[in-house]
């Protein structure tokens, strides 16, 4: 792929992902891979900084005699979750201008 | 890797994490493994990649690493520099008396000669074995000092990298 999906971008997308319903490490790792380029262990550091960030919380939840970890957005979560997608729009825009041509003046 | 091999080299390599992060992150990835079930044990670990570089990219975004529990001994290493300073320097007390005391022997053994030269012999053979004890000592003394100057090098490196 041309374009490296890091640092934010993956904030946006777990973020994004979580915005929809809680779940755990495994699933959402899973999920990812199959829309970006990532390794299985790549979402890890994420999910431990948005969480000492405040952006989300986990719980556990105990299932077929083991333990899963889920993660849940909180407000503050939400709310940066908004930011970057607005931050998006805008990086979007920008590309989209120079890719048509606008910066060939007249 | 197995499953066991992976989170073994993971913990391994996480030693140096405060015990709450390297507990978090430990969970993490069993559960993972649980996840994958055991039939998908290899491949999991494969995915996950190495532990290693795993590992290097937590202790990175941490700033709460706690310093390796190497030296234990680093008052001892302290004592036993300051010890091999005081033994360097005996050395070189003697060193610089045999080397002076041969010289002069060897410098009184050639006058000597001239008046008689069994005697001036004898006398320069000794000044000669006195110059070389004098310079085996110096030989010693330069050595304990190196070996002190890496201790004490040792011991700054170590201080400055906590």
């Amino acid at each position: 792929m041309a374009f490296a999906f890091g640092g934010n971008l993956l904030d946006l997308l777990v973020l994004a992902v979580l915005k929809n319903g809680d779940t755990y490490g495994y699933v959402l790792t899973q999920r990812a891979k199959s829309v970006i380029d990532i390794s299985d262990s790549t979402l890890y550091p994420v999910l431990r900084r948005l969480q000492k960030e405040g952006f989300l919380f986990t719980y556990d939840q105990p299932f077929q005699g083991r333990n899963r970890r889920y993660y849940s957005i909180t407000p503050n979560g939400l709310a940066r979750l908004s930011a970057y997608a607005a931050e998006w729009e805008s990086y979007k825009k920008q590309v989209d201008f120079i890719l048509s041509g606008g910066m060939c003046g007249d | 890797m197995t499953k066991n091999a992976f989170l073994s080299a993971l913990e391994k390599e996480l030693r140096t994490l405060p015990p709450e992060e390297r507990n978090d992150a430990m969970q993490y990835y069993k559960e993972y493994f649980e996840e994958a079930g055991p039939e998908q044990e290899e491949k999991a670990a494969r995915s996950l990649g190495s532990p290693k570089a795993i590992a290097a990219d937590l202790l990175a975004a941490s700033p709460n690493r706690q310093p390796f529990a190497q030296r234990p001994h680093t008052g001892g290493t302290v004592a036993a520099a300051c010890l091999l300073a005081f033994l360097a320097f005996v050395l070189a007390v003697c060193a610089a008396a045999l080397l002076l005391t041969g010289v002069c022997m060897a410098a009184v053994s050639i006058y000597a000669m001239t008046f008689s030269a069994g005697f001036g012999i004898i006398l320069l053979g000794a000044g000669l074995l006195i110059l070389g004890l004098g310079g085996i000592s110096a030989g010693g003394t330069a050595k304990t000092a190196g070996k002190c100057a890496g201790l004490f090098k040792r011991r700054a490196e170590k201080g400055g990298s906590q």
